[in-house]
């Protein structure tokens, strides 16, 4: 039967994708300290500018590296008025942006589609055949992945990355030595929000549909949940709470075809869920891989 | 080298300073002593950019510098260390002083890839961190997060980042407290040999005078945000308006 093997396929192209929103959450507040709780507008900006240059007949390429443009620019003008003030300003502006932003999208229409949102979005590879288009968006996402994952480690290991982890644990004092930490902030809110971007485009690309509603901010705190369990702050750990997730969301749904339970196998997800994370943080509550100490290159 | 002119700093109706007037002389060691809640670390939180004055000026090498940031203060040549200390918990002790290092090119992004030629400027630092944490018996703590320090331990790593970041003056906020008595006098003559030989300038707060008269040339006393005497630390310590301070204290 050819269903379980495209559904674990299916199951790696969403764990992928969310291991790379889990990867560009990290390095803002697993990081830099800084807590984006508005994480779905930067997946959606990608989303939505990535399906929009695509459907205009340009490559994937092009979708891809203008969504991380788009969103990057936006992640600093968003995150710029707040990011001098204490951290629970940006948090507070960057969830409102969120939904603000998903509620224009929804009812303007001219923009990209309103409720109904876009449709025949072009894959990034053109396969023959379901099974073979399947394998190529495992491809193309988990290229993504690993090129996203190294280039973040690489900055951990520079000076760069050791100064982003010192503004995370005094502010004050790294301004002190030096460090423009507005500035430095600023950035590193770019590179998450174009790495969040970049999932978008590869969430556009492989659901070939996007709408309003696949943005709501249950998406962001998933992808909180994926960084608490894995590990604040460990990129490794980032991915494997994304692993993790999804790879609970998923047998759930297994199990509701297997098993008869007194409850829905969904809530029981959800339910299974919150006692997971619970778990995490009474027993690891630094998560399951917690920050290491990080040795230059 | 740094001037204070006439400076006030409110907090609400509290006058925390109150005109304050000094100047530090190029290479010299001075201290700033002064009972409890005098005002001392406010003074050095509003040279070194943490907080406004409410007036007055700073002038470093003759510049107005009042209404600077840290970041900014620091690139002039001015560093200053926290009387409570401030460590990067989650960095190594060894992190904690490379970090201080001045204008590294690795910590640009756009040259983050450009391995070799942050590597080598990584070396240097590396190189006198480990002088400096051989000065302040942190060598074996070198791998160590910032975080599991004691608290003399982490007083050695305030002032170890400072002398990392090769400044023309240091502010130093009571750089011995909490650290062992013998150590404390081998750091006094580390300073007073870093002034005459680095071009470094001090200005140091101690709370108790007694140790820092020996290593300082000059001193001011303040007193409910007022500098109520200065000179040298001979005249200072046998002033009777100081010891009357000081006794009030008591
Ligand atoms: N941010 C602030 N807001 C309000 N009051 C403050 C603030 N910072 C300091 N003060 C007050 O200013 C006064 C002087 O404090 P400061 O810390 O400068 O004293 P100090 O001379 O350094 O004392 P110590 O010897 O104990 O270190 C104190 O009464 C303190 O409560
Ligand atoms: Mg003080």
């Amino acid at each position: 039967m050819a269903f379980p093997i495209g559904y674990l396929l299916d199951t790696l192209v969403f764990a992928g994708i969310f291991g790379i929103l889990s990867l560009s959450l990290n390095i803002e507040f697993g990081h830099t300290g800084l807590p984006n709780f508005g994480k779905v507008a930067f997946f959606m900006i990608g989303a939505y500018t990535s399906a929009l240059i695509t459907l205009s007949g340009k490559p994937f390429i092009a979708g891809i590296t203008g969504a991380m443009i788009v969103s990057g620019i936006c992640g600093v003008l968003i995150s710029l008025p707040a990011i001098r003030l204490r951290e629970d300003y940006l948090a507070i502006t960057t969830l409102a942006f969120g939904e603000i932003l998903r509620l224009i999208l929804k009812n303007e229409e001219w923009i990209a589609g309103g409720v109904l949102g876009l449709k025949g979005i072009p894959e990034a590879l053109s396969l023959k055949g379901v099974q073979a288009t399947l394998y190529g968006h495992v491809v193309v996402v988990y290229i993504s992945l690993a090129i996203f994952f190294i280039f973040l480690r690489f900055l951990e290991k520079s000076p760069y990355g050791r100064l982003l982890k010192a503004i995370r644990e005094d502010e004050l004092a790294a301004q002190s030595f030096g460090k423009n930490t507005v500035f430095y902030k600023a950035q590193s809110f770019a590179i998450g929000s174009a790495v969040a971007g970049a999932a978008g485009s590869l969430y556009a690309q492989y659901l070939s549909y996007i709408g309003p509603d696949l943005f709501m901010p249950i998406v962001t705190f998933t992808v909180w949940a994926m960084l608490i369990i894995g590990g604040i702050g460990n990129y490794k750990g980032a991915i494997l709470g994304s692993f993790i997730y999804i790879g609970f969301e998923r047998g759930a749904r297994i199990m509701k075809d297997y098993l008869h339970l007194p409850v829905d196998p969904n809530n029981l997800m959800f339910i299974i869920f919150g006692l997971l994370l619970i778990v995490v943080l009474l027993f690891r509550p630094e998560g399951v891989l917690k920050e290491e100490k990080v040795k230059l290159l | 080298m740094l001037k204070v002119v006439d400076l006030h700093k409110d907090f609400g109706g509290l006058k925390v300073l109150d005109g304050v007037d000094l100047e530090v002389e190029r290479n010299q060691v001075v201290g700033l002593i002064g009972p409890n809640g005098s005002g001392k670390t406010t003074l050095f939180n509003v040279i070194a950019g943490v907080y406004k004055p409410t007036s007055g000026e700073v002038l470093l090498d003759g510049e107005r510098v009042d209404g600077l940031k840290p970041d900014q203060l620091y690139r002039k040549g001015l560093v200053r260390t926290f009387q409570i200390p401030r460590p990067f918990r989650k960095l190594t002790v060894l992190d904690n002083l490379l970090l201080a290092g001045r204008e590294q090119i690795g910590e640009r992004f756009l040259n983050v890839f450009r391995l070799i030629k942050w590597k080598m400027q990584e070396k240097e630092l590396l190189e006198k961190a480990e002088e400096i944490m051989d000065l302040l018996n942190l060598s074996h703590l070198s791998d160590e997060y910032a975080g599991n320090l004691s608290g003399g331990q982490l007083k050695l790593l305030e002032l170890g980042r400072a002398l990392m970041s090769d400044p023309k003056i240091m502010l130093l906020d009571e750089p011995a407290g909490g650290v062992n008595p013998t150590l404390a006098i081998r750091l006094f003559g580390k300073i007073r040999e870093l002034a005459e030989t680095r071009n470094l300038t001090f200005f140091i707060i101690e709370h108790r005078m007694e140790t820092l008269m020996n290593y300082s040339d000059y001193m001011f006393v303040l007193y409910r945000g007022k500098i109520i005497v200065e000179g040298e630390p001979k005249k200072v310590m046998d002033d009777e308006r100081v010891i009357e301070v000081y006794l009030g204290e008591l």
